[in-house]
């Protein structure tokens, strides 16, 4: 038999009883039948999984039981057990923190609440580009809590131009690590997790569950849909910013205001995705630096505003921007009721294959050539003819003695290109040269084009690497 | 009239925060009262060392045996140990979710926030059945 003395709190559950008698021998044992004789008592004895929690301190007599034999400790007649609470508490962010996010918490209407909620959210970024660097830094020096970076790229001389989240020092190494680093440097405060993989429909679900908000900072359209289709699929918010050349446009997608409504995404204003070839990406056709760090930094803002509950998220709403003429509007958009994913009859109930879906494989193929072929074909010095259809200050950059007929005077130089032999085009990377051959093979009948593979950077990066590149 | 459930005297009152004001990181202590039927009135605080081996800035922790002591001098004093109070430097009086986790049902919780270590705000705290922080009103009595 030992006395055990019920702290004030706990009170309640023994009838006001300071002081009860319980039969036992040692401490496990004054436990487990305290917590049969008072069943509600038993939460604040004992963890989910059976451990007496961290904020409960049991002493037999003026010892804590950590110094004896914890809950084997053994009991006289008239050891006194006493259950006390460990009364502790304080803030939830250190004096750094404070510190850091100080202009913050001194707008009135931001204040400490909604850093607190900055802090327990869970945002997904993908693509660490253009778009994602700006958003990442800010997001990471607002104090977002925690960060997901999904990218299976490397950083390369080519980012570097509004990449700003890379140095010379990380070309080469994968960017989420470079970004993981950069990020933890400027917020040491943060969890950041990487993946360092493409985004697929296999693994979308399991990343994107694990997060609240999702912000996309890709530019292909079959990354574009999947992630659309992965947010509606599991109800989160996806902030959307896209940039060509000198035009951005943002919006947030699937978006559940305060009153449960949930606003329109991707596919309702593009259900299906236009041809390929026809909207070309950055690394074809360009794009102003600056343009994806006004972009990403905007996208940041919202994600910003979703995770703290401050202010109108722009929901519905589509924004554009010009950078050339300064010309930003605001359209307003709703759900589409044949939308094939959130519609009234929606069709996709779960991911598809983008790659297909973007037609991409039903494209129609053109004859290739590798730049190890073409390499040989060189050192063999075989008969052929080898055509550049880049623009003449691309060539002036690096060239490999191609004839250079650039892509917009190619139909009207066709009487140029030799039908008797085998001929090579290329251009920087394999896409404007096979819009060209396409194009000669439909309209003259040619059947001797050969598309290289990788074009010229491949082919200097392998056979030539100390040459310049772009 | 409305009869507040809770209540602290004036002079209680002064000496609490007398005594929080002097301290330079987060204070904390015990409070007694005198409970009749339903309503409480806090008469007595008991200070105590804040022994957290973190930032004390914004940590604070009471050492077991100082919690032992209040229970015995509550004994002895013929009053009840009904609540702990801490001081917030930094922050308003509303409590963190630090201090929602490691609070105990049926125990106020008040929280003194200093600014300059000058007095700010006060208010009392009491989880409800859903373990969430309820503000409870209280009168100052003469």
């Amino acid at each position: 038999m030992a006395s055990v003395y019920i702290p004030t709190p706990l009170r309640k559950f023994t009838n006001n009883t300071a002081k009860v008698e319980i039969q036992a021998s040692n401490v496990d044992e004054v436990l487990i039948n305290l917590a049969t004789q008072f069943p509600d008592m038993k939460k604040h004895l004992y963890t989910s999984d059976g451990k007496i929690p961290s904020f409960i301190n049991i002493f037999v007599d003026d010892e804590d039981i950590r110094n004896l034999q914890e809950g084997a400790t053994d009991l006289t007649d008239r050891s006194v057990v006493s259950i006390v609470p460990a009364i502790a508490g304080g803030l939830d962010f250190s004096k750094e923190e404070m510190a850091r996010y100080n202009r913050h918490i001194i707008i009135p209407e931001f204040g400490i609440e909604a850093q607190r909620k900055l802090k327990a959210s869970k945002v997904l970024v993908i693509g660490s580009g253009g778009l994602g660097s700006p958003m990442l830094l800010y997001l990471a020096a607002a104090g977002i809590g925690t960060i997901g970076i999904v990218d299976f790229d490397v950083v390369d001389d080519s980012n570097l131009q509004r990449q700003v989240l890379f140095g010379v020092k990380e070309v080469g190494s994968p960017k989420v690590e470079s970004a993981k680093k950069r990020l933890t440097e400027l917020n040491p405060h943060i969890t950041i997790n990487v993946y360092n993989e493409k985004l697929t429909s296999a693994n979308a679900l399991d990343i994107v569950k694990e997060y609240d908000i999702v912000a996309d900072g890709t530019d292909n359209f079959q990354t574009r849909y999947l992630v659309n289709d992965a947010c509606v699929l599991l109800g989160k918010p996806n902030v959307y910013a896209s940039i060509f050349q000198f035009e951005g446009q943002a919006s947030v997608f699937n978006y559940k205001d305060k009153n449960g409504e949930t606003g329109p995404n991707y596919r309702d204003l593009y259900a299906y995705p236009p041809p390929p070839g026809l909207v070309p990406s950055c690394a074809e056709g360009g794009v102003l630096g600056v343009l994806p760090g006004i972009l990403g930094s905007i996208q940041a803002l919202e994600v910003i505003k979703i995770a703290s509950g401050v202010g109108d998220v722009l929901s519905g709403r589509f924004f554009t921007f010009d950078a050339l003429t300064f010309q930003t509007r605001t359209l307003k958009f709703k759900k589409n009721p044949n939308n094939p994913i959130s519609g009234l009859n929606p069709t996709i109930t779960g991911l598809i294959d983008y790659e297909e879906f973007c037609g991409l494989k039903n494209e129609k193929q053109v004859k290739e050539i590798t730049v190890d072929e073409l390499h040989q074909w060189m050192t063999e010095g075989r008969d052929f003819q080898l055509i550049d259809v880049r623009e003449p200050f691309e060539y002036d950059i690096v060239n490999i003695g191609a004839e250079l007929i650039p892509l917009s005077e190619l139909v009207d130089e066709a009487d140029k290109i030799s039908r008797h032999k085998t001929v090579v085009v290329h251009c920087k990377m394999g896409g404007r040269s096979k819009k060209g051959i396409m194009e000669l093979e439909e309209r003259f009948g040619f059947d001797n084009l050969y598309n290289l593979k990788g074009g010229v950077i491949e082919f200097v990066s392998n056979f030539d690497p100390e040459a310049s590149t772009y | 009239m409305i009869i507040l459930v809770l209540s602290i005297t004036h002079s209680v009152l002064e000496q609490l925060i007398s005594v929080v004001e002097m301290v330079p990181e987060e204070s904390c202590g015990f409070l007694f009262g005198q409970v009749e039927n339903d309503s409480t009135k806090i008469r007595k605080i008991m200070t105590a060392a804040n022994i957290s081996k973190g930032d004390r800035e914004v940590l604070y922790e009471i050492d077991s045996k100082d919690f032992l002591a209040a229970e015995r001098l509550a004994e002895i004093s013929n009053l009840e140990l009904t609540g702990i109070y801490h001081t917030h430097l930094i922050d308003s009086a509303s409590p963190s979710e630090i201090d929602r986790m490691s609070a105990f049902p049926n125990f106020y919780y008040m929280i003194i926030s200093l600014r300059n270590l000058k007095f700010s705000e006060m208010r009392i705290w009491r989880l409800n059945n859903n373990n969430q922080f309820e503000e409870e009103v209280f009168e100052i009595l003469k």
